[in-house]
C-alpha cells in the first residue's frame, strides 16, 4: 500500500501544468506531444496503456486551467475509437478527433432504432457524441452532425448546453464496448471538479491576502480565515476521494476476475459521488462570496469556474440519491463495503 | 499509487481479527462494558485489557524492539488499529503515554529514559497524564505560568494545571513548565517527567459532562524532582511538544476511523431493526459513511507519506478538525435516532449517551477547532496572522 503519486506521475503533472499555463492554439498539439490522448490506449494500438490515476491528473490540471472541455471523453474513448477505426488511430492519438459525452442522458434501443434525450455541453466542439446505451456495457458513437441538427437548442449552445433528441436507425451508430463507462467518466469529471475547486480556493486566498479593508488584508480576519480553512479541508477531502476512486478502478482493471476489487471500485465511486460534486460547488460558491462584488461580475474568471462546476455536478446525479445509495451499501449486511477493512465487512 | 495490501499484510489482519474475536471479553459489548461497572472497576478492566494486548504482541506495533515494541512498520500499525476500532475494542486509557510521552522520549529522550519509560508504558506499569493547560493558558498555551527553577541540582516546580485528563490515577505526568522568563514565551519552556506521588502534588477531580471523573485540577507546591527529569533540550519544550504531538496525534485516528464506522453501523442496524428509519436519516447516515470512507483515505495517505519519510506537519490539524466534527455528527445522529430510548438502560443507550457527551469535548481538547483553523489558514494557506501576539 502506497497511496501517493509516483515521481513519474508528479512529472506528468508538472508537464501538464506548464502546457496549460502556456495555453493558446498549440495546446492540443502539446498535449499530444506529451502522449495525453494515448494515455488510456493499449500499447499495441500506439498508446501508453496507463490508467485512470494518470488520466485524473490530466483532468485535474485541465480543471485548474479551466479548459476541461471534452478532454475526459477524449481520453476515455480513445482506445475504443482506435479499436473501431484503426485507420484513424493517428488522428486519435493526435487529439484531432474529438468526442463529447453528454452531461446527462443515455441511448436505448427501440426495435431497430436508437433513441434518447441527451444534454450536451458545447456540442459544437465534437466530431462524435459518445452516449452510454442503457442496460449494456456499451457506448454508442453518433456522428456529430446528425442528432444536433435534429436537436432543440435549449440555452445558447456556445455558452452553456443544449438538449438534443436522438432518434436514428441503429445502423447510423457505431457501438463499442466499454466496461463501467459511467464510473470512469464520473471519476474524470470529479478530477476536473477537483482541479477547478483548487483554482477557486487559490484565487480566493490570493484575494484575501491582497484586498485591504480597515487598514489590513481582509485575510487577517478570523471570520474569513476560518472559511478559508474549512474550504481547504473540503478540497483535501475531494482530492483523496477522487484519487482513491481512480486507484480503486485501476486496481480492479488489473485483476478483472477479482470480485472484491470490482466491488471496491464501484463503492469508491459512490463515496466520491456522495461528496465531491456538492463540496466542489460549495467551494466555488464560497469563492464568489470571499471575493465580494468582483466575484459577482461576468468578466471575472470565477464566473466560468462556477458555471463549469455547476454543470459538471448536474450530470453526476443528485447528491441525496448518492447518499441514499451509500446508506444501502453501508448498512446492508450483505453489501460489500468498499474501503472498510475486511473486518468491518465481516462484522456487518 | 497502490491501495492494495500484500498477502502478508492481509494474513496479519486476519490474525489480529481472530485474536480479537477470541479474546475480547464477553462483558465488553457494543463498545462498552455491560452490565455497567463502577469507574474504578472499569479502570482496572482497561488496564488488564491493555496488558493482554501487549502480551499478545498487539501493542507498540511500530516502536523499536529494543524498547519493548514490535518493530513492525506503519502499515501494520494501521492494520492493528483498524481491527481494534472495527471490533470497537476499548480505546487506550494510557493515550498520553502512548501518543505523547513515548514518542517524545523516543525522539529526544536520553538512552536511559528510552530504556526505562517506553517498555513500562507498553506493559501498563506506568500510566501518564499531560500537564499542559492552565487556568489562563488554554488555546494560548505559551502563557503558562508554572515555573521550574533549578536549585542545588534539583528542579523545583510551582504552579497549577487544569483539564488534566487521567491525573486521578496516573502514575506520571509530562509537565510543561517555564524555565526561563527572560526570553520570548515560546522559547523558555521545558518538559519534565514528574511522578504523581511526589510530595507537594495535589489532584482535585472535576466531573465531566459525561458523568465520569475524567479530568482534574493539579496543584504543584514546591515539588522537587531530579535533574534527569528533564526531557529534551532545556528551553525547547514547546518545539518538542508541537513537533511530536502533531505527528503522533494523527496516528490514533487510525483506530478512530474504524471505531466511528462501527458506531455508525450499529446505529444504522438499530434503526433498521426497530424500523425507526426514514429517508432523511438514511441520507444522513449515507453522507457520514461517505465522509468516514474519505477519512480512511486520509489515513492511508498519511501512513504512506510517513512511510516514505515525508515531513508530517499540518495534516495533523485537518485530521483533528475532520475526525472531531465527524464524530459529533455521529453523536447527534444517535440522539435523533434513539430519541427517548437514549435514556434507557440498555447497551446501545449506555454507549451513545457516553459518545454524545464525550464527543462535545472533542472539538475543544488537543487544540480547539478554531485553533486548528488558524493553523491551517496561516501555515498552509499563508494568510496573515492578524493582531495576536506572535512568539514563534
Amino acid at each position: 500500500m502506497n497511496f501517493q503519486h509516483s515521481p513519474e506521475q508528479d512529472m506528468l503533472r508538472a508537464s501538464l501544468a506548464g502546457t496549460f499555463a502556456r495555453g493558446g492554439e498549440g495546446t492540443v498539439a502539446a498535449l499530444a506531444e506529451l502522449g495525453v490522448f494515448g494515455l488510456l490506449v493499449a500499447p499495441d494500438r500506439g498508446g501508453s496503456g496507463l490508467g485512470l490515476v494518470e488520466a485524473a491528473i490530466v483532468l485535474q490540471e485541465a480543471g485548474k486551467a479551466g479548459v476541461g472541455g471534452s478532454l475526459a471523453e477524449a481520453l476515455l474513448m480513445a482506445d475504443p475509437l482506435a479499436r473501431a477505426m484503426p485507420d484513424r488511430s493517428a488522428d486519435i492519438l493526435a487529439g484531432k478527433l474529438t468526442v463529447i459525452a453528454p452531461v446527462s442522458g443515455t441511448l436505448r434501443q427501440v426495435g431497430s432504432r436508437m433513441r434518447g434525450a441527451l444534454t450536451l455541453s458545447r456540442p459544437e466542439s465534437g466530431d462524435w457524441i459518445a452516449a452510454p446505451i442503457s442496460g449494456v456495457k456499451q457506448v454508442g458513437l453518433l456522428p456529430f452532425a446528425g442528432p444536433v441538427a435534429a436537436g432543440r437548442a435549449r440555452i445558447d449552445a456556445t455558452a452553456d448546453s443544449c438538449q438534443v433528441s436522438v432518434d436514428v436507425p441503429e445502423s447510423d451508430i457505431h457501438v463499442v464496448a466499454v466496461d463501467a463507462f459511467g464510473d470512469r467518466l464520473a471519476i474524470l469529471r470529479c478530477a476536473e471538479l477537483l482541479g477547478a475547486a483548487e483554482h477557486c480556493l487559490a484565487l480566493s486566498v490570493a484575494y484575501l491576502k491582497d484586498r485591504q479593508q480597515f487598514g489590513q488584508p481582509i485575510g487577517a480576519n478570523q471570520a474569513l480565515k476560518h472559511i478559508a480553512a474549512d474550504t481547504y479541508l473540503s478540497l483535501e477531502n475531494i482530492r483523496v476521494a477522487v484519487e482513491y476512486a481512480a486507484a480503486a478502478r485501476d486496481a480492479a482493471d488489473t485483476t478483472p476476475d477479482d470480485e472484491a476489487s470490482r466491488a471496491a471500485a464501484t463503492d469508491a465511486v459512490e463515496v466520491m459521488l456522495a461528496y465531491v460534486p456538492r463540496a466542489a460547488r460549495e467551494i466555488a460558491e464560497t469563492a464568489i462570496h470571499l471575493h465580494g462584488g468582483i466575484g459577482l461580475t461576468w468578466e471575472y474568471a470565477l464566473n466560468a469556474y462556477l458555471r463549469r462546476i455547476v454543470r459538471l455536478g448536474m450530470g453526476l446525479g443528485a447528491v441525496s440519491s448518492h447518499q441514499l445509495a451509500m446508506f444501502e451499501r453501508f448498512a446492508e449486511p450483505s453489501a460489500a463495503t468498499c474501503d472498510m477493512p475486511e473486518a468491518q465487512r465481516g462484522a456487518a | 499509487m497502490d491501495i492494495s495490501f500484500t498477502p502478508q499484510q492481509q494474513a496479519y489482519r486476519a490474525q489480529v481479527r481472530s485474536w480479537l474475536a477470541a479474546n475480547l471479553p464477553q462483558t465488553w459489548m457494543e463498545g462498552g462494558l455491560w452490565p455497567a461497572m463502577s469507574e474504578g472497576e472499569e479502570q482496572a478492566f482497561f488496564i488488564d485489557w491493555e496488558r493482554r494486548l501487549y502480551a499478545a504482541g498487539y501493542s507498540g506495533i511500530a516502536w523499536p524492539k529494543a524498547y519493548g515494541g514490535q518493530g513492525r512498520d506503519a502499515i501494520d500499525d494501521l492494520i492493528v488499529n483498524e481491527e481494534l476500532g472495527a471490533a470497537s475494542a476499548p480505546e487506550s486509557i494510557n493515550t498520553i503515554g502512548r501518543e505523547l510521552v513515548a514518542p517524545i522520549i523516543l525522539s529526544v529522550g536520553t538512552e536511559a529514559q528510552k530504556r526505562h519509560f517506553v517498555p513500562r508504558i507498553l506493559r501498563m506499569e506506568d500510566t501518564w497524564c499531560q500537564g499542559f493547560s492552565e487556568p489562563n493558558a488554554g488555546s494560548d498555551l505559551a502563557s503558562i505560568k508554572t515555573r521550574a527553577e533549578r536549585r542545588d541540582g534539583r528542579w523545583i516546580l510551582r504552579g497549577q494545571k487544569i483539564w488534566t485528563s487521567y491525573a486521578h490515577f496516573a502514575s506520571h505526568c509530562i509537565l510543561l513548565a517555564r524555565t526561563n522568563i527572560d526570553v520570548s514565551p515560546y522559547k523558555g519552556m521545558s518538559l519534565f517527567i514528574v511522578r504523581m506521588d511526589t510530595p507537594g502534588i495535589e489532584v482535585r477531580p472535576i466531573r465531566h459532562i459525561n458523568g465520569l471523573c475524567h479530568f482534574n485540577q493539579v496543584f504543584f507546591t514546591d515539588v522537587e524532582v531530579d535533574e534527569d527529569s528533564l526531557i529534551g533540550p532545556l528551553g525547547r519544550g514547546w518545539n518538542v511538544a508541537v513537533e511530536v504531538l502533531g505527528f503522533e496525534r494523527a496516528t490514533t485516528r487510525l483506530y478512530r476511523q474504524a471505531r466511528f464506522s462501527e458506531e455508525l453501523r450499529a446505529l444504522a442496524h438499530h434503526a433498521l431493526r426497530t424500523e425507526t428509519i426514514n429517508d432523511a436519516l438514511r441520507a444522513e447516515i449515507g453522507s457520514i459513511a461517505a465522509e468516514l470512507s474519505i477519512m480512511r483515505c486520509h489515513n492511508m495517505r498519511f501512513i504512506s507519506r510517513m512511510s516514505s519519510g515525508a515531513h508530517i506537519g499540518e495534516e495533523a490539524s485537518f485530521l483533528k478538525l475532520l475526525w472531531s466534527s465527524l464524530h459529533q455528527k455521529i453523536a447527534r445522529l444517535a440522539v435523533e435516532l434513539l430519541g427517548p430510548e437514549l435514556d434507557a438502560i440498555s447497551p446501545i443507550a449506555e454507549r451513545f449517551r457516553r459518545v454524545y457527551f464525550t464527543s462535545r469535548g472533542e472539538t475543544v481538547y488537543a487544540g480547539s477547532s478554531q485553533i486548528q483553523r488558524n493553523i491551517l489558514s496561516e501555515r498552509v494557506l499563508g494568510l496573515p496572522r492578524g493582531e495576536r501576539r506572535s512568539g514563534r
